[in-house]
Formats: C-alpha cells, sequence, structure tokens
C-alpha cells in the first residue's frame, strides 16, 4: 500500500515536471511600440516626419556624425577648403588617396538613404491614418517626398550610381537592389519634387517653422534642373522665387542664429540651443577656429579662396562684408567671437602672435548664449542668395547675361561689394565670375555648395570644367593625386557593396 | 510560476510524511581518524546502498544504530580518500588517508556530482590551494593559467575592471563567454563572489559536460562551489594581506623641451610652421602629467570564517572584506562579503535541507575604459598621456586649485577635470537559494532548489563647475543618478536514480527548470544644481534653455524553461557511457523557433582495470570521447518583433522646428531597425577525445584532450545594405564557424614521505578558429578602428580565423630619394609619389604597380596560440615556496597606442627619428603633414605580444605546531610574495595581456589601464 501510495507520488511528480505550459515563455515588450501598434495617430504622423528631418542631422543624430562624417565628406574635397594635415578627419578624402572603406563616404550614404526610408515609412503609412485631416495627410506626405528628394539629389551627385529604393522593405531577404540609370534617379527627384510643390504650404505657423514648404521645394526643383544643364527650367523655376524671398541686411545673420528660417532663408537644418527635451546642438562653432581661441583647427580656407576674398571690395576699396564675414585674417577689422561667456570679439591683431595661419573660417564662430561648446544655430541648405546666383547662371546660360549681371549684383550690394557694372562681362566672364568668383565667396565652406558646383562644371557639357584643372589652379593641396573620372565621385562604400554583390564599384576605386 | 512552486511544496509535504521508520539491527560505534591518528570531526559514515547515515562529533566519535548485517560502510571526510569498510566488531577505528585528488573525488558537475574516475566529458578541476595564494580580489583573473584550455586575459589594470574569459578559444563571433553557476544556480556573471568562499571550481569544457546547460553552453560552464561547514568544534579562521601596487607605467614620454624639438622639426620638414608654444623653450610649465594622474596603490583582503558541523547541523559562516585604492588618483573599488552556508540533516540525513545566503557590496569609484569593436576611440588613459606638458597642472589662485590651460594649449586639464568629479556605484548582491535533497527509495531520489538573486545597483555622479577652457567648461554642479535592479528567479526539479545490479553502476537524472529575470530601472540628470553643496536630484533647477532634467528607465525581462536529464552506465567500473539531453525554451525567440534541443552521449574505458592490462608503472590509463551539442540564447529581446524608436534612444530621433535659435525640440518616433522573425539558436557541435593517465603509482598524472566544434547558424548583427534605409545590424543565424586544439596537463607529486616535497602541475593549450560560411558570398565583417571609423586593422572572412590583422606589409624605410624614385610600376609611375627619405616603404604585395587595399595582407590574429602554466609549490620543514608563472605564445597585438603617442608627438622613440644624418634607424621621419601616411595600418605597428609572466612569487612559513598550540592557535602561517613581478615579452606597449571584450578587435591595443606590479604581505590563522 505504502509503495502503491510513493509510487503514486512519483507520477504525480513527473506530470507536474512535464506539465508546464509555454505561456510562461511569452513576454510583452514593455519599452516599444511595435509597427503593429505604431501609425494609428495623427502623433504618430507627425513623430515619422520629425524622424524623417532627424536623419539631416546625420544617420544617427549624431552632431559627430554630421560633422566629422557628413559635413567633412561634402566640404573637404573642395577648392575653399584646406584640411589640417595632422587631423584624421577626411584627410584621405582630401588628399583624393582614400579608398572604398574610407568611413566618410559611407556616413554620408548612410545619412541620405535613412532619410530616405524613413520618407519611404511616412509616405507607405501616413496615409492610412485616417484620424487627421486629408490635407495634413497631403502635406505630411509632400515633406517627406521633399526630404526624400533632397537625399537623392546628394547620392546622385554625390556617388552617381546609386540604388532607387521607393519603398520601406523589411524582408531580410529582398534588401539588396542594383543601382538605377542616373536618369531614372534624377526623374524621381523631379517628380517627388513637383508633387511635393503641389501640396507643400506656403508657410508655416511660428511653432513649426523649418518645414519644408512649396518655397524649398521649387528651389530645390530649380536646383535639380540646374545640375541637369536644364537651362530653361531651371531659370523658370528660380525665377517663381524671385521677390519672394529677401536678402538679410547683414551678410552674418545667416550663420548667427539671428535670423533663421528668416527672410533669406529657404530651407535650414534645423538644431536648436535647447536643451529641455534633447541636446540638438553642433560643433561647427569651434571645429575651424584656431587653437588659440578654442578651436580645433581641423579645417581653414584655402589660399586661393582668400586671395578670391580679398578681391572682394566695396566702392571705397575697402573689404566687402562677406570677406570680414566670411574670415578671420590679418586686418584691422577683422574680428572672432571668442567662446568666453560672455563672449567678446577678439581682434586679430591681439591673437595673431598665437596664430600659425594667415587665415581662419569665422563663418559660423559664433558664441552660443551660455557654455561655449556646441551651439544651436541653424545651417543653410539652401538661401536665397544663393538662388539669386544659380538664377544668375541659368539666365546667363539662356543668353540673359546683363539681366544675370543684376541678380549678381543683388548679393553683391547687400554686402557692400561694388556691383559689377551692366554690360562689363560677357557670357563667358560672367560665367567664370560666378562660378569662381561669386559663389565661393558668398558661399565658402557653407554644407554641400561647392564640392558638388564643381563636380557638375565637371561632368557638364557647358563649359565643362575638369576638376583637377581647376584644383591645381587654384593650389589646392595633393591636387596631382585627383583623377578625373574617379575621385569626381564618391566609392560606393565597401561596406554597403559587402553587404550588396548587386552593387558594381564605381569607376576606377 | 508560483502556484506551481507552492504546490511542488506540497508534495514535499506529502513524500515526507509518506516516510517510515526502517527495520532496526545492530549498533555500531566508533572514531574516524586521519593516518596519524588524529581524530576527524564531521566524517560521515554512511551505510552503502541505503539512506542511512551519521557524522562524527567534535572528537571524531560517531554511534551508527541499526546498521543491518552484511553492511558496508562507507566513510568520507573532507579532504580525505573515502574508505569502504566491512563492519569486524562494534567498535570500529577508521584510519582516512589524506586526498591527494585521487580518483575518487567527487567533482560537482552539472545538476549533480561524480566521481573523477568515473568521468567521460572533458572536465578540468581547479585545484583550489593554488588559488589560496593568489592575492586577488578577483576569481576570475585568479582562473589564469589554472586549467588548460580556460584562457583568461586582463582585461585591463583597473581593479574594478574584469578580465575575458574564454574555455577553449573563439568558437562564436557571438558572445563566446561562459555560464557560470554558483551552488547550482546559473548567472551571466560570478565576479562579486569573495575567493575565500570557493571550495572548488570546475569547468566543463565538451558537449558531453556542457550539454545540461543546453542553450547558455557553448562559451563552457563554470561550476564553482562554495565552502560547507567542515568539524565539528566551532573553528575559525582568519587570513589577510596587504600589497602596495606599483602601476607598470613603461611608455616614457618626451619632457617639454625633447617635445618641442621634435614638433619643429616635424613641421619644418614640411616647411609648415610649428605651434607657437614649442617655438621658445624657456616659457610654459614643463608638467608630469602622468606622474600627477597615477599613484602607488594599495590592496588589502581580509576574511574570517567560522564554521562546524555537528550530526545534524553543519554551517559556515564567513566575512570578506577586500579593498583596492587603483593606481590613479580619485579612484577604487572595495567589496564587502557575507555567507552562510548551511546544512540540515532531518529524517535520519535521509532529507538535507541546504540554505544559503551570500551578500554581497561593492562599492566602486569608477575609471571607464573603452571597450567593445568598432569606433572604440581610445583609453582616456592615452588623453593624460598626450597631455601637453606645456600645461600646468595645479593653480593656486583658481578657484579649485587646478590651472586653466594658456588660450594657445587648447581646453582640458585631464587631473582638475578627475579631481572635480565624484561618481560612485553601490551595487548589492542577494543571493538566497535553498536546497532539499531528499533519499526516497529503490535508489530514487529527489530534489528541489530554489533561488533568488538580487542585484540592486545605484550609481550617481556628480560635478562640480570648472573652466579649463572653452572646450572643458562646466558651468554649473551637474548631477545624475541611477538605480536598477534585477532579480532572477529559479527553481529546479530534480530525480535522481542510481543502482547498482552486480557489476551494472545506472545512474540517472530527470529535471525540469524554469528561470525568470526582470530587469527594471530608473535613472535621472540634470545640468545644474541649485548649489555644489546639494548632492541629491532634488537641487537641479531649470534656469533656461540651456538647463535639463531628464529621467529614463527601464522594464523588460526575459524567461527560460527547461527539460532535461542524463543516463550514465559503467559496467564493473571498467566501461562506462553517459548520455544527455536538454530543451530549452526562451522568450527571446519568436513562438516558431523558441525551443532547441541539445543531447550528448560520451564513453570511457578504464583499460588498467582490464585483467589482461600488466604495466606496474601506468596506474590509470582512461581513453574517453564525446560528441553533442549546445546552444547560445545570448541575444537582446524581441528581435523578432518589428520595434518602433523613440526619442532618446540610439538613433536619436528628435528633430527641432520654430524660429529662434533655442527652438522647441519635437519628439521622433520611426522603425530604426528590421525584425527577424527567423531568428533561432545558435548551435555548437563538439567531437571530444581525451585520455586521463596516472603514472608511478599517481606521482605523475595528467590529462590530454582534442577538441573540434563546429558552431552553425551563429548569431551576430550582420550588415545589410544601408540601401534599405536602417543602419541597425538586424541579428541573424548568419555564419558557421569551426574551433579545434588541444590540451594537456601534467602534474608531477614528490613523494609524501620526505621532508622537503614538491609538485608541478604545468598546463598547456592550443586552439585555432576559422570562419567557414559568413552571411553572403565574400562578406567581411572589418573592425578594430584605431582612427575613429576609420583605419580598420582587422578583418573576419571565410576560410580565415576570426578578426585576423589585415594590414600593409612594410619593408623599412626609404633612405634615399634614389630609392623612392627608383620604386615604380611598369608604366614608370611611383608607387610611393608623396614619399620623402625617412619614409616608410609599403610593399606592393600583388605587384599590381598600385599601392591599395588589396596590398593589404593577413597578418594572425589576437588569440595565443599557445596558453600555458606552470604552478610549482614546495615545502621544506615549515617553509612553503610558491612559483606561478603563466604565458601566451603566438599572440599579436596591433599597438594603437604607440600609434597614438607617435601623432601626438609625446613617444621618446621619435627622438630618434630618421634625418639625413641619423639614418641609423626604424623610427620614420617626422612630418606632421604625413604625406606618405606612415600612419595607415601597417604591420609597422604590430607586435608579437606573447609572453611570460612570473604571475605569482609566494614564499610562506607556519609556525611550528607547539608554539602555536602555546599561543592558544591551531595553525599560523606568515607569507610574503610579489605578483605579477615580472614579464618576459617583446611587446612594446604597457602589458602584451591586456584585452577588451570586442570579440572583431581583439588584440588591438587602445593604450587600457595597464597592469600593476604589487608586493604582498599576509598571514593565516586559525583557531
Amino acid at each position: 500500500m505504502m509503495k502503491l501510495k510513493i509510487t503514486g507520488l512519483f507520477f504525480t511528480a513527473v506530470m507536474l515536471f512535464s506539465g508546464c505550459s509555454d505561456k510562461f515563455l511569452d513576454l510583452q515588450d514593455k519599452q516599444n511600440l511595435t509597427e503593429s501598434t505604431f501609425w494609428a495617430t495623427r502623433q504618430h504622423a507627425l513623430q515619422g516626419i520629425t524622424a524623417t528631418y532627424g536623419a539631416l542631422q546625420g544617420y544617427d543624430g549624431d552632431k559627430w556624425t554630421f560633422f566629422e562624417q557628413v559635413y567633412v565628406t561634402l566640404a573637404f574635397k573642395g577648392d575653399d577648403i584646406d584640411n589640417n594635415k595632422n587631423e584624421p578627419y577626411g584627410k584621405n578624402l582630401a588628399a583624393f588617396v582614400n579608398s572604398a572603406d574610407e568611413s566618410g563616404p559611407w556616413s554620408l550614404w548612410a545619412t541620405c538613404y535613412t532619410g530616405i526610408g524613413r520618407a519611404n515609412q511616412v509616405i507607405q503609412k501616413v496615409p492610412g491614418i485616417t484620424v487627421m485631416t486629408e490635407q495634413e495627410r497631403k502635406e505630411i506626405v509632400g515633406e517627406a517626398k521633399f526630404l526624400r528628394a533632397y537625399n537623392y539629389f546628394v547620392l546622385v551627385n554625390g556617388f552617381e550610381h546609386v540604388p532607387l529604393v521607393l519603398e520601406f522593405v523589411k524582408d531580410l531577404d529582398k534588401l539588396q537592389v542594383p543601382q538605377a540609370p542616373v536618369a531614372d534617379v534624377w526623374a524621381q527627384i523631379e517628380k517627388d519634387l513637383t508633387e511635393a510643390e503641389a501640396v507643400l504650404p506656403e508657410s508655416y505657423a511660428s511653432e513649426y517653422k523649418g518645414r519644408a514648404t512649396k518655397g524649398a521645394a521649387k528651389a530645390l526643383l530649380a536646383k535639380t534642373y540646374l545640375y541637369q544643364e536644364k537651362w530653361a527650367q531651371a531659370e523658370a523655376k528660380f525665377r517663381e522665387l524671385h521677390g519672394k524671398y529677401a536678402l538679410n541686411a547683414n551678410y552674418v545673420d545667416n550663420f548667427n542664429g539671428t535670423k533663421e528660417n528668416g527672410p533669406e532663408s529657404i530651407f535650414e537644418i534645423q538644431w536648436s540651443g535647447d536643451r529641455t527635451v534633447s541636446d540638438e546642438r553642433h560643433p561647427f562653432n569651434f571645429e575651424g577656429r584656431p587653437y588659440a581661441l578654442d578651436g580645433w583647427e581641423v579645417f581653414y580656407p584655402s589660399d586661393w579662396v582668400v586671395a578670391e576674398l580679398k578681391k572682394d571690395k566695396t566702392d571705397a576699396g575697402e573689404y566687402s562684408d562677406r570677406v570680414y564675414g566670411n574670415i578671420f585674417f590679418d586686418d584691422p577689422k577683422s574680428t572672432m567671437w571668442d567662446l568666453n561667456v560672455p563672449a567678446s570679439q577678439i581682434p586679430y591683431s591681439s591673437v595673431a602672435s598665437d596664430l600659425s595661419r594667415p587665415a581662419y573660417y569665422n563663418k559660423y564662430a559664433y558664441p552660443n548664449d551660455r557654455s561655449g561648446s556646441y551651439v544651436g544655430y541653424n545651417i543653410s541648405l539652401i538661401r536665397y542668395a544663393d538662388v539669386l546666383l544659380m538664377l544668375a547662371e541659368a539666365a546667363n546660360e539662356n543668353g540673359k547675361t546683363d539681366e544675370a549681371i543684376g541678380f549678381v549684383n543683388e548679393v553683391r550690394t547687400r554686402s557692400h561689394a561694388k556691383a559689377l557694372a551692366v554690360g562689363s562681362m560677357t557670357k563667358d566672364q560672367l560665367r567664370e565670375q560666378i562660378r569662381h568668383h561669386e559663389r565661393p565667396v558668398e558661399l565658402a565652406m557653407e554644407f554641400g555648395i561647392r564640392w558638388f558646383d564643381l563636380v557638375r562644371w565637371g561632368r557638364g557639357n557647358t563649359a565643362k570644367q575638369a576638376i583637377k584643372t581647376v584644383l591645381q589652379n587654384h593650389g589646392k593641396p595633393f591636387s596631382s593625386n585627383y583623377v578625373e573620372d574617379k575621385h569626381i565621385r564618391y566609392p560606393i562604400p565597401l561596406k554597403e557593396i559587402n553587404t550588396n554583390p548587386l552593387l558594381k564599384q564605381n569607376n576606377l576605386y | 510560476m508560483w502556484k506551481q512552486l507552492r504546490s511542488s511544496g506540497m508534495l514535499l509535504f506529502l513524500l515526507f510524511t509518506g516516510l517510515t521508520v526502517f527495520a532496526q539491527n545492530a549498533n555500531l560505534t566508533g572514531k574516524v581518524t586521519d593516518a596519524k591518528g588524529t581524530p576527524i570531526p564531521g566524517a560521515s559514515i554512511a551505510v552503502k546502498n541505503t539512506s542511512k547515515g551519521t557524522a562524527t562529533d567534535a572528537k571524531g566519535e560517531f554511534n551508527l544504530p541499526g546498521v543491518p548485517a552484511n553492511a558496508i560502510l562507507v566513510v568520507s571526510a573532507m579532504g580525505y580518500t573515502a574508505k569502504e569498510v566491512t563492519p569486524t566488531s562494534k567498535h570500529l577505528v577508521i584510519a582516512l588517508e589524506e586526498n591527494v585528488k585521487g580518483l575518487d573525488e567527487v567533482l560537482v558537475i552539472g545538476y549533480g556530482t561524480q566521481k573523477k574516475g568515473d568521468v567521460t566529458a572533458a572536465i578540468s578541476s581547479v585545484n583550489t590551494k593554488n588559488l589560496e595564494k593568489q592575492p586577488s580580489g578577483n576569481i576570475g583573473t585568479m582562473l589564469q593559467g589554472q586549467a588548460p584550455g580556460v584562457v583568461v586575459s586582463s582585461g585591463t589594470g583597473n581593479p574594478s575592471g574584469q578580465p575575458v574569459v574564454l574555455i577553449r578559444g573563439m568558437n562564436s563571433i557571438n558572445n563566446a563567454s561562459p555560464l557560470y553557476v554558483v551552488d547550482g544556480i546559473p548567472l551571466e556573471y560570478a565576479y562579486d563572489i569573495n575567493p575565500n568562499d570557493v571550495e572548488s571550481i570546475n569547468v566543463l569544457k565538451d558537449a558531453s559536460a556542457a550539454t545540461i546547460y543546453g542553450a547558455r553552453a557553448a562559451g563552457g560552464v563554470i561550476i564553482i562551489t562554495t565552502k560547507k561547514g567542515k568539524s565539528g568544534e566551532p573553528h575559525v579562521n582568519f587570513s589577510a594581506y596587504y600589497s602596495s601596487l606599483h602601476l607598470n607605467n613603461n611608455l616614457p614620454l618626451m619632457d617639454k623641451v625633447s617635445m618641442n624639438k621634435v614638433v619643429r622639426d616635424a613641421f619644418a620638414n614640411d616647411n609648415l610652421t610649428a605651434p607657437v608654444y614649442v617655438q621658445d623653450d624657456s616659457q610654459y610649465a614643463n608638467s608630469d602629467w602622468v606622474g600627477a594622474f597615477t599613484k602607488t596603490g594599495t590592496e588589502q583582503k581580509y576574511d574570517v570564517d567560522v564554521s562546524g558541523a555537528s550530526e545534524k547541523l553543519t554551517y559556515r559562516l564567513s566575512y570578506g572584506h577586500w579593498e583596492n585604492s587603483g593606481t590613479i588618483i580619485n579612484s577604487g573599488a572595495k567589496r564587502d562579503n557575507v555567507r552562510l552556508n548551511s546544512e540540515i540533516k532531518l529524517l535520519d540525513s535521509r532529507l538535507k535541507i541546504m540554505p544559503i545566503v551570500a551578500y554581497t557590496r561593492f562599492n566602486n569609484q569608477d575609471y571607464s575604459d573603452v571597450n567593445g569593436d568598432g569606433n572604440a576611440g581610445f583609453s582616456p588613459f592615452m588623453e593624460v598621456y598626450r597631455t601637453l606638458p606645456h600645461k600646468r597642472i595645479y593653480d593656486e589662485n583658481s578657484p579649485n586649485g587646478y590651472a586653466k590651460p594658456e588660450i594657445e594649449l587648447g581646453s582640458g586639464n585631464p587631473i582638475g577635470e578627475r579631481m572635480l568629479w565624484n561618481g560612485r556605484s553601490i551595487d548589492d548582491y542577494l543571493q538566497i537559494n535553498v536546497a532539499a535533497d531528499l533519499k526516497l527509495w529503490y535508489g530514487f531520489s529527489y530534489n528541489f532548489t530554489i533561488g533568488k538573486n538580487i542585484v540592486n545597483t545605484y550609481s550617481y555622479s556628480q560635478t562640480s563647475p570648472f573652466d579649463f577652457g572653452a572646450l572643458s567648461l562646466v558651468e554649473n554642479p551637474t548631477r545624475s543618478e541611477s538605480r536598477g535592479r534585477k532579480e532572477n528567479s529559479l527553481y529546479t526539479h530534480l530525480l535522481n536514480y542510481e543502482k547498482q545490479l552486480g557489476k551494472h553502476n545506472i545512474k540517472a537524472m530527470y529535471g525540469f527548470s524554469r528561470e525568470k529575470n526582470v530587469y527594471q530601472g530608473t535613472s535621472g540628470a540634470g545640468n545644474h544644481l541649485s548649489s555644489p553643496l546639494i548632492e541629491a536630484l532634488s537641487g537641479l533647477i531649470l534656469e533656461g534653455k540651456n538647463d535639463y532634467i531628464r529621467v529614463n528607465g527601464w522594464n523588460y525581462g526575459n524567461n527560460l524553461q527547461s527539460y532535461f536529464g542524463r543516463a550514465s552506465y559503467n559496467y564493473d567500473d571498467k566501461y562506462f557511457l553517459q548520455g544527455s539531453l536538454r530543451r530549452d525554451g526562451s522568450s527571446r525567440f519568436g513562438t516558431a523557433n523558441r525551443y532547441g534541443t541539445f543531447y550528448s552521449v560520451s564513453g570511457g574505458w578504464n583499460v588498467h582495470k582490464e585483467n589482461f592490462f600488466n604495466v606496474p608503472w601506468i596506474t590509470e590509463l582512461k581513453p574517453r570521447f564525446s560528441y553533442g551539442t549546445v546552444g547560445n540564447q545570448n541575444i537582446d529581446n524581441f528581435q523578432y518583433l518589428a520595434k518602433i524608436y523613440l526619442a532618446n534612444s540610439d538613433p536619436y530621433l528628435n528633430y527641432p522646428f520654430g524660429n529662434l535659435p533655442a527652438q522647441q525640440v519635437y519628439v521622433g518616433a520611426i522603425a530604426a531597425s528590421l525584425a527577424n522573425n527567423d531568428i533561432k539558436w545558435e548551435q555548437t557541435a563538439t567531437f571530444n577525445g581525451g585520455v586521463n593517465f596516472s603514472l608511478l603509482k599517481g606521482t605523475l598524472s595528467g590529462s590530454f584532450d582534442y577538441f573540434k566544434s563546429k558552431t552553425s547558424d551563429m548569431l551576430a548583427e550582420t550588415p545589410i545594405p544601408t540601401s534599405s534605409g536602417i543602419t541597425a545590424m538586424p541579428l541573424t543565424n548568419i555564419a558557421d564557424m569551426e574551433n579545434q586544439g588541444w590540451e594537456f596537463t601534467l602534474t608531477y607529486r614528490s613523494p609524501a614521505n620526505k621532508a622537503f616535497r614538491w609538485d608541478v602541475t604545468a598546463n598547456l593549450s592550443h586552439s585555432r578558429n576559422k570562419i567557414i560560411r559568413l552571411g553572403y558570398e565574400g562578406g567581411v565583417i572589418a573592425d578594430g578602428f584605431v582612427d575613429y571609423n576609420n583605419r580598420g586593422t582587422t578583418l573576419t572572412k571565410t576560410g580565415e580565423a576570426l578578426a585576423s590583422f589585415y594590414l600593409y606589409k612594410t619593408d623599412g624605410l626609404f633612405q634615399s630619394q634614389a630609392e623612392i624614385d627608383a620604386y615604380k610600376n611598369k608604366a614608370g609611375e611611383l608607387i610611393q609619389p608623396n614619399a620623402k627619405p625617412g619614409d616608410i616603404r609599403f610593399v606592393d604585395t600583388n605587384g599590381d604597380g598600385q599601392l591599395d587595399d588589396n596590398d593589404k595582407q593577413l597578418m594572425g590574429n589576437g588569440l595565443p596560440k599557445l596558453d600555458y602554466g606552470l604552478t610549482f609549490n614546495a615545502s621544506y620543514k615549515n617553509f612553503d615556496l610558491m612559483i606561478f608563472l603563466n604565458g601566451k605564445e603566438g599572440q599579436k597585438m596591433y599597438n594603437g597606442a604607440k600609434m597614438f603617442l607617435y601623432r601626438y608627438y609625446r613617444s621618446t622613440d621619435l627622438m630618434n627619428a630618421w634625418t639625413p644624418t641619423n639614418t641609423n634607424t626604424n623610427i620614420y621621419r617626422l612630418s606632421n603633414t604625413d604625406a606618405n601616411e606612415n600612419m595607415r595600418v601597417s604591420d609597422y605597428y604590430l607586435e608579437d605580444a606573447s609572453f611570460l609572466r612570473l604571475r605569482n612569487l609566494q614564499l610562506g612559513y607556519t609556525l611550528p605546531q607547539k608554539l602555536a598550540t602555546t599561543m592558544h592557535l591551531e595553525r599560523l602561517r606568515i607569507y610574503a610574495g610579489a605578483y605579477n613581478l615580472l614579464t618576459f615579452t617583446k611587446y612594446t606597449g604597457f602589458d602584451p595581456d591586456l584585452s577588451n571584450t570586442g570579440i572583431f578587435s581583439r588584440g588591438v591595443d587602445r593604450g587600457y589601464y595597464p597592469l600593476s606590479r604589487s608586493y604582498v604581505f599576509g598571514l593565516n590563522l586559525g583557531f
């Protein structure tokens, strides 16, 4: 009897061991929403488009990625920049010896495709959110298309041969996409911008300033035409903006935060000094400034751009505002803000003995209202002065040289530079003036401008200029390393080719 | 879950009440002594094949009623060889031989024990006697060189740093860390344990041993059993040591004047103007930053325990205190341990209840070093090494006493920054563990274990305001705090069966366990305390848009549910066979792939027991084999769900809008990773063949093992095309790899009857791995970056070892322009057009006339080809000596620290740089521009990091017994020694054995916190 009892207990025990249910293994993720619970409310749509804008600050939203990788990659090959050779940032790119595993081009690639992937999510998901107005849905989708177009614009100019991804794919086995014909990418950019232009609002309420407007879509579309040398369409589209925006009275107000998203602003990457939610500041204020003013001296204005700037004079023969607004150099009126609290303007003469270079960029080198290390000032992507110069360029190519001089003079006179005399230049002279004086002097070191200008003039059909020749003429260090049909493009990042064997490496890499 | 626990408690109760009293028989009394006749208290006397038994009292005497006729008594005691006795009278005197770790030694294996002689698996048993003599507070560090196949790297010299422990090398590109099992409770981590509480450490290396831990055993299993009470009368042990720590700071730096010259030359060589601060040697300070940052440290450890045993109760209560002041300023760590282990015997010793309560307090003033793969940067140590000697350290006139650098020297004062920071972590570890063991009938027994491990962490960090230049500015006192808790709950049911039928010995076990982990926590931080006198988050204020107060938190968990069993059989102690099976279900995987099944079989043959075997000098010869599988589930939770990222996670998704410089920041959310619905277990299949042997009556013994494993479907972050819009790499079952190697251990013991006695143990092991599949055709993983995200030094690719160095080959320095001009391709173009005499010549290895990535070559890796340890113990009269050497052979190290100190003009090597008049040197010419890219990744910086280290040297003296007795002591031993005294190596960095936790950047030296040499004094006392 006892034995029976015990045997029975054993079986009970064994049953107990094995009778456990798998519910024990079903856990909920208490920390995150998932695809199936997101994209349900208006707030989700706004959060989604915010994150799509967020990719403008780099694929991981990190200020260092933005400066050390994205900016450096876009800027350091240009003839307006001389990098500090003892700093690793972009060193190989600037010396035209980079290989395909260089991190900068990968970061630029990743940043653009991160923006595209997010835009694709918004374009796919937001139309299904029914708890908001149709107009707002359309506007948000329009913003996503604008951002997608902007990212493809950077990709097609930087890498040229890129995959055209227009849908957010979640299946890990379907992520490998071949490169699209270059014409298809340009066509998609035009299509997205045309659709965005149609639905985007003229402006936003003050708390939402900085989102893409109808004007921003027009400007980028016109720039897209310009880059394809569709001169007539470019001129027409740029003209739609003429008089709709205005130049800031002070040149430097474009870089010191006082006129953020202001009259001259068409589209800017937004940054903020408000740290209550998260830190959205960037390090542009000290990357280029001299060691003696607490800078890192990561890059300098090239000797050529300094010389070109110094040609920019007023009627009285003084340097124009944009000379002082760009560089800190040996001149009694040249100053740079220090990073002390409170900050003050330091004359060049008082630190000259501690400087090892004749000139430094002081554009964007402004103090914050309190701590000097990072700043929240926006960084312009397209501003009205740029639009005027591009309009001038298109008009000149369309044979309207004198009218084009007028557009150039609008920009020059804002900085009190002496106006060019109407009728004083041939079409070719004005082209040269715009290419190698007006644009670099007005837009020196600005985000995404100079290198892409050199690229389009180097590959175009209108007065094509080999980049190597330009770089050599402008004394770019290591320009002898430049190989024309190689360095005009970034390499397709090795990491990307490693994961996507459908990709073909760019020529000669 | 707890409902079921309660019901199982009911079951236990029912089982108790089902017990009956045994038939009465003979009444035995007796005494158990050692070979010299000294009584052994606490020895156990059991009647074989029954549950009957008792233990000796303080005088070594016992009383055992009801012994059946023809019974065999099994007499055993800790530290002695067990003995079987057939009672010949009613009063017995039984003498036990001191244990020399023979075949009868019992090893703790997963969910049970096994006699060493019965083992068919590859299990290394660590001789804890050798550990006791190592002056260290960290059980992981102590394992170095102690068991073949257990490769320990020091991590860093940071007192709170953890070593990197690898069992049998690398067999996964995922997490290769071993599982720790402490008193039956599986843990990821066991460094909170006081080494003085450790009774035994067994390392399960092959699948046969480790399969029983299934899904977590791929990195091997380290089983730690803590000490229990031993003898009758309460017995007190006290031990203490004190050591002084001397940082091994072997990288000499230039002073200001030398540096000025080097920098001036470097700029002059480029025809550039050098920075103003190097121009005048009479200007500026000449500070020794490293000297001010480091200090002579001390390490102290005190342990006291009281233990005892009676017939019904065994106990041991211990307290330990360890502290290490660290060797850099404002750092240090302290640990306090309390442990109570007890065993209660009930129902005629049929039921044993073993409660364990252990508490650890860890108090750490942290120094965080760089870690992991990718863009890991350089150690903060290197930042101190590179600081300009021109900067002043202290300034009496500064409000905080530290100097603000002259503006042209740039921001920063690393001494001030460290001293004005105050941060600590204070962590509590609580382990409560109750095991109950009930002997049933017919050879069955039942074991129930319930355990809770609770870790409460608290840390804070507060910085006082300082101004060391605009980029090293803290305007207001800042503070952050974080509190977290981890709760691990576990229960296990085991049903054991053991039966002897003639010469057939059968042992079987079936078990079920459930484990639940919950992690919860909160953190808060702000950058403006209203006063530096306030040390609480309540003092945080918001005074404008630059100020912030942020909170964060976490709440997640994972569960594991497992069924497992093991059966072993032997015939006549000659032929052994064992099989194990485990089925694990884990919440980390989606429903389709939730369960994994792991199995193993093994066998052994005691050749020496065969009648035909007649080799008198071979005492033991046991070949054995095993084959089986283990798994790896060590991944984040919910990888199978498509997660939406929000706000402050990585990547940062927020973005501001508005028209002021301080715009409002809006919160972004979106999918920033891809789910992998198909994610499943990683599985490693291992074959192991080995032999145990013992020669010349056991004076020479050892074992040899060969293993070969294949890990399939390795879980790893898989690069996906970024054109997907996703940069986060999903975990997929991407790769397969092979790992093979061997291990050898040999011990010689001199005969025990001499005045001079000695023993020596050597351990040797070798392993090498090879990737056999990596996701996609031609896929590679580049890592080991030494320049932000650039200058990758390692490559992982199919057909090669994990993380092999992949570098340019150098061929000395160009001595003349003619040599540079002669180095050209077929088209007549210079291969190194930017080179100048004194620059490095890089080899165009593929001969295509261009120097590019295709010229890089694979050049070995950071894993040793041979890892070895040699322990020598000797005693003569009252003196004892221990020498412990360990070493690694054939490991490479990329000396990133050297590159770093060259770049920042700090290394004294640069004083011997190439110049037209100093050509007999291998230091390339000075150039600030480095147009030749001398700093590109090349074998110039790759060094052989083989080493042999005199790890421990200790001389002890034990007071003669008579003298001790007059002092009312049982034992007193004093000792002195040195730890890490000597290292023989060609490596020129800090240390050849520092390694980070990065799997893909192993062997990349980022200038980690170096080790210390220490001089130790200590004593052991018993009464």
